[in-house]
């Protein structure tokens, strides 16, 4: 979460006031030497600030005009996330999706016993859902088969296919859209309930 | 019964086997061999290694040849394949040799895993193509079968020589100590030493059939309120079917006599 980038607005004071070094920044400010390079090359990427030939450092056009305008300087990015994240590939998931492109025809256990580790937490409710997902955006099909479950009743279990080997990457759900974005193709597949 | 992987002592032999390829002398003796009857559970162990490693999985086909290979491996790593057989090789071992650095990076193990090496060890191209692929970038490869493939190898010294002495891993039928492990973590009725015994004795120590007695004992402790207190014993279940023969299909009975 952003908040007040406290550094750099000290850094652009001192500037403004004719500080323009590295060496005279660290002497003037209460920050080490780490701490005013950081915020620096921030305000150089944010055009506030530039670099001369000589290592000093000046206020932009920009920089002048926002600290005359007083409004506050936040840390953190600086515009929305216009990219799709690369997904993690350690992930109770990625494992599953790996277990299910190894399995011509898997029931949920199978997958479970392959992928699953003792620190995944719920990882049987968390593979019920993520099998949900791939059903409804066409990466598994349901098999007319049954197999008989090992419990008392021995409820059948359904049995699924991979139809949709798009790659390594497992797919991922984007809630707000409502759609599985697969990584290895760029593609999204809706989820039709 | 429990969803689980159960560590056995094959799963042992095989991690062992790898501990001793990280540990290698010769920087191209990077092949292992993974081979034992079917039903003892080297497909699952070695699957399940190569999902929680990430490791790159084949399957092997009857009618494999080398560039079939190599355009399976190319689609396992996400790169569309070129026209000729050259171009393909260079492709595979850029992308391998790309995967495997950023694996160095994570000090964790990239392997090549083939299953069914069973179809292709008597094949000179393939096995010079995985030799190959394995001494440009000093690949960890791992050949699974059913124990062909050991003898097949002999043919080829030039290869077999760079599986070293501790990476030939046979899978053995379980002990009785297995057994009694997979009982207690697979199960959950709790069952008693002596019927643990019996299944090693029937099951001849293959998992598949270890699985479908656990499978019975299970269904018959729940039927008959067996608890922690009261563990399922072999006299209970006298009478029962607790498996069938593997070499004949016939069912397994527990003796009234027991």
């Amino acid at each position: 979460m952003a908040g007040e980038a406290t550094h750099q607005i000290a850094i652009m004071g001192a500037i403004g006031r004719g500080i323009r070094t590295v060496d005279s920044l660290v002497a003037h400010l209460p920050i080490d030497r780490k701490g005013v390079l950081r915020p620096l090359s921030r305000l150089v990427g944010r055009a506030y600030v530039e670099r001369d030939e000589d290592g000093a450092y000046q206020l932009t056009e920009s920089g002048l005009s926002f600290l005359a305008s007083g409004a506050p300087l936040k840390s953190g990015r600086k515009g929305p996330r216009d990219k799709v994240r690369r997904p993690k590939t350690e992930n109770f998931r990625q494992r599953a999706w790996a277990a299910m492109r190894l399995q011509s025809r898997f029931v949920q256990a199978d997958i479970l016993m392959l992928a699953a580790r003792p620190d995944d937490g719920d990882a049987a409710s968390n593979l019920r859902t993520f099998v949900m997902l791939l059903v409804r955006a066409g990466y598994l099909i349901v098999l007319p088969d049954r197999v008989p479950g090992s419990g008392l009743t021995r409820t059948p279990q359904k049995v699924f296919r991979l139809t949709r080997n798009t790659g390594e990457l497992a797919p991922a759900f984007r809630e707000t859209r409502g759609v599985m974005h697969d990584a290895n193709t760029g593609e999204d597949f809706p989820c039709r309930k | 019964m429990r969803k689980v992987f159960v560590e056995t002592e094959n799963f042992g032999r095989f991690h062992g086997a790898l501990k001793a390829m990280e540990r290698r002398g010769a920087a191209e003796s990077c092949l292992m061999v993974v081979d034992g009857l079917p039903g003892l559970g080297k497909t699952t162990t070695v699957n399940r290694w190569a999902v929680q490693n990430s490791a790159i999985f084949l399957r092997a086909k009857r009618e494999w040849t080398a560039g079939w290979f190599l355009d399976d491996l190319l689609s396992a790593l996400n790169v569309s394949p070129p026209h000729s057989f050259k171009a393909r090789f260079q492709r595979a071992t850029e992308a391998l040799a790309v995967r495997q650095s950023t694996f160095a990076v994570e000090k964790r193990t990239f392997a090549l895993v083939l299953d069914e090496a069973d179809h292709f060890s008597r094949s000179q191209r393939i096995m010079e193509t995985i030799r190959d692929l394995s001494d440009s970038m000093d690949l960890v490869t791992i050949l699974v079968g059913m124990g062909r493939i050991r003898h097949n190898l002999t043919a080829y010294p030039q290869i077999s020589s760079r599986v070293g002495p501790g990476q030939r891993v046979e899978f053995q039928p379980a002990s009785l100590a297995d057994v009694t492990k997979l009982i207690a973590e697979l199960s959950e009725v709790p069952v008693d030493a002596d019927l643990a015994s019996f299944v090693h004795q029937i099951s001849g120590g293959f998992s598949r059939e270890i699985k479908e007695s656990i499978a019975i004992i299970e269904r018959f402790g729940r039927r008959n309120g067996n608890g922690p207190d009261n563990p399922v014993t072999l006299r209970a279940l006298r009478g029962q079917i607790l498996g069938a023969n593997r070499a004949t299909g016939q069912p397994i009975i527990v003796p009234e006599t027991v």
